[in-house]
């Protein structure tokens, strides 16, 4: 098993740039760590991917975006709480809202049956599936939707943490990824944390000059 | 709910000795490394421990305390007999079970998902951490089970005798930071290290960069140091033993029909199917041998690619390759269904894919899977985002119901590049008021040539805001050198529909949208 860390600062800080969208720039920083995730997924096949930290959506969306620049299928995404993730940073990261649908699911047996819809329709590019906090989840279940991954070349990442913040905001990110590439498990485990945006009780951070979210 | 049980078996060693030597419990009894008297003693009952005796002492001083404490070696094929006993004892109660590396007489049994199978086994309310304490201490040894979110938190408990009982993988790492070292299975060395640096708890450990450990202490150590780094992270457990299950059958009457076999074959393959269900195990394999009047039994082996549960699927196998291979006509007397089984991340490793690519959208099985999402969450669970008309950004997109996979595929196949920069001059073209239907935005748009510096797209492309005709526009936004930036789009032309792509466009438009306030 090989453990890569590495841990990345942006400096540059957005500075009420949403209003207008003058000054949107991509976060380069996530594309390196989604280019890492991509790499092992092309060579070698990965078809899980298990996000975890706070800062889980802003790697999960950065994917995502590769995942559909690459793909003419759409891709799904299941919720569990039924936030979405934040609008204006999916365009801002270069995914197509209208190319990713969205799922809410009540419970886990609904989410579990969405996500097995999903895949076995061979239709979706890749599957976001949410786990509730920071639960694992059963190993013959996601092993069941890696034979449908498989099978219709999809990606399935499962994202779990316990205070996710649905912004994948560029500004005033501190990705501190930890990725554990286990060839021999066939898994890619990665937990993104973000430093400078309070994590308690914190869902979307405060910016602009309204302080509208 | 825990994921990890952690099983220790308390003085193992002792243990080891006393059940050898079958002392009383009042009687001091001592572990020694070797059968001398300068040998180290490595552990003592509580009887010994009440003369004096500790951990460390040469066997002859133990004796200088009492002359009535009793000594013995534990070999090591003691400890890995008694080791394998009681791992037999475990996976009688749980299919998976891991020893420790670090410590002798503890266990770790991931015990996510059991539930049912415990619920199912030994009724509802059964817990599983007692239930397999019962059969331990049946087995006369002594034992300490806790249940946590990892390995560590719920040995450290077992070794400290204390209780945990944390939901959340954080609150249970807070804990076990505050907990002494002496928890650890730490050498005595490197104990004393740790005493003269001042580290107290396994917080105070973790906080060492791991280079200063290394040069200061041992490897062992430095083992449980990563080990703990590495618990830090949530643990994914994997099944490690393949198993396989059999069920025989002889027939009351000798049958020559396929049908008729393939009819006595499915509930044993139904029977099979749960047995590897219950297990967490998926069939890989399905050997069936049957014998009768021929010379050697009729055996074949049959596999479907890919592991599975599906009872219908493995049905249709089977019944394939009795068609293609039937056993013959002669008297068949008794069969054997035998299924191999994978765990599940390991059947992952088999499902590796070397392919990449996109694939082909097949329209009508997208429109079936939305439906069929439908049906099972209701309309309303099924939403994407789409562009709307409200100033403030964020509100820009609003979610909205889908009606067909359709929807989803307006923008398949172009692009999403970064940001352009550079200086160029674009005609833009505003859209007069009553040109067809109105877009959501609305409003008269000023024609004009724009400077601009920087342009993003193309990323939002037209959905149904027209009713009609199917458009495609390609927007994109473009920062002109004043500061506006504006929104438009361009029309590929000749498609048809109302409003301004009516007619065919002998090259791109394009189009003014509006302005980003």
């Amino acid at each position: 098993m090989t453990v890569k860390r590495f841990c990345f600062e942006c400096n540059g800080i957005r500075k009420k740039t949403l209003d207008t969208y003058t000054d949107v720039t991509y976060n380069e920083h996530m594309d390196r760590a989604s280019h890492i995730l991509e790499n092992p997924v092309a060579i070698v096949g990965f078809r899980q991917i298990q996000i975890t930290g706070s800062a889980c959506v802003s790697l999960t969306v950065a994917f995502l975006r590769r995942v559909l620049v690459g793909d003419a299928r759409p891709a799904a995404w299941v919720l569990r709480e039924g936030i979405v993730p934040f609008a204006p940073d999916l365009i801002d990261t270069g995914v197509r809202p209208e190319r990713l649908l969205y799922l809410r699911a009540e419970d886990e047996a609904r989410a579990d049956k969405a996500a097995d819809t999903v895949l076995r329709s061979g239709q979706f590019s890749c599957l976001v599936y949410e786990l509730p906090g920071t639960t694992s989840p059963e190993p013959g279940v996601v092993s069941r939707f890696m034979h449908l991954c498989r099978r219709n070349r999809s990606t399935m990442v499962l994202i779990g943490a316990d205070h996710r913040i649905p912004t994948v905001a560029t500004a005033a990110v501190h990705l501190d990824t930890d990725v554990e590439y286990a060839p021999e498990r066939q898994l890619i485990r990665i937990v993104v944390r973000r430093s400078r945006i309070p994590l308690a009780d914190c869902e979307v951070p405060a910016y602009g000059p309204d302080h509208l979210y | 709910m825990a994921r990890i049980i952690c099983i220790r078996i308390p003085n193992f060693g002792l243990q080891v000795l006393r059940r050898r030597t079958r002392v009383e419990e009042t009687v001091p009894l001592i572990t020694v490394r070797d059968d001398r008297p300068a040998a180290r003693v490595t552990a003592c009952n509580a009887a010994a421990t009440m003369l004096g005796v500790r951990p460390g002492m040469r066997y002859a001083q133990a004796l200088s305390l009492d002359y009535s404490i009793r000594a013995g070696v534990v070999t090591t094929h003691e400890r890995d007999r008694e080791m394998d006993e009681l791992e037999r004892i475990i996976l009688g109660v749980v299919p998976q079970v891991e020893r420790s590396r670090f410590e002798e007489g503890v266990f770790w049994i991931p015990a996510a998902g059991l539930d049912r199978h415990v619920a199912g086994v030994y009724g509802e309310g059964r817990s599983l951490s007692l239930i397999i304490a019962e059969r331990i201490e049946a087995a006369g040894r002594r034992v300490f089970v806790a249940a946590g979110q990892s390995r560590v938190a719920p040995a450290v408990a077992t070794a400290l005798e204390e209780e945990i009982d944390f939901d959340r993988f954080d609150d249970e790492w807070e804990w076990l930071l505050h907990r002494p070292l002496r928890a650890l299975p730490i050498p005595p060395e490197d104990g004393e290290r740790m005493r003269f640096l001042g580290l107290r708890v396994i917080g105070d450990l973790l906080r060492l960069p791991e280079g200063q450990l290394r040069r200061r202490m041992s490897g062992r150590t430095a083992g449980i140091y990563r080990f703990l780094q590495e618990e830090r992270r949530l643990p994914v457990y994997h099944h490690s033993t393949p198993r396989s299950f059999f069920r025989e059958y002889r027939f009351e009457h000798r049958i020559t029909s396929t049908e008729r076999l393939l009819e006595r074959i499915e509930p044993l393959l139904a029977d099979l199917r749960d047995e590897a269900a219950a297990a967490a195990l998926w069939i890989g394999a399905v050997t069936i041998t049957i014998r009768g009047d021929m010379e050697s039994p009729w055996r074949q082996r049959i596999t479907g690619g890919s592991a599975t549960r599906d009872l219908a699927f493995l049905r249709r196998l089977v019944a394939l390759r009795l068609e293609s291979h039937a056993p013959g006509s002669e008297e068949l007397t008794a069969m054997r269904v035998e299924i191999d089984c994978i765990p599940g991340t390991e059947q992952q490793g088999e499902l590796i894919s070397r392919e990449t690519g996109a694939q082909p959208i097949d329209r009508r099985r997208l429109d079936d899977a939305i439906l069929t999402l439908q049906a099972e969450l209701g309309n309303h669970a099924l939403l994407r985002l789409l562009p709307g008309d409200d100033v403030v950004p964020e509100r820009r997109l609003r979610p909205v119901p889908i009606d067909t996979g359709r929807d989803l595929l307006w923008s398949a196949g172009v692009d999403s590049p970064p940001p352009v920069d550079g200086v160029r001059r674009v005609r833009l073209i505003g859209i007069p008021d009553g040109a067809g239907e109105a877009p959501p935005t609305g409003g008269v748009r000023r024609s004009g040539i724009a400077t601009v510096l920087r342009e993003w797209g193309p990323f939002l492309l037209s959905s149904r805001w027209w009713t009609g005709g199917e458009i495609e526009r390609i927007y994109r936004y473009r920062l002109s050198t004043d500061g506006t930036l504006f929104w438009e789009y361009t029309s590929p032309g000749g498609r048809g529909g109302t409003g301004p792509d009516a007619r065919p466009a002998r090259r791109r438009r394009v189009y003014l949208q509006g302005r980003v306030a």
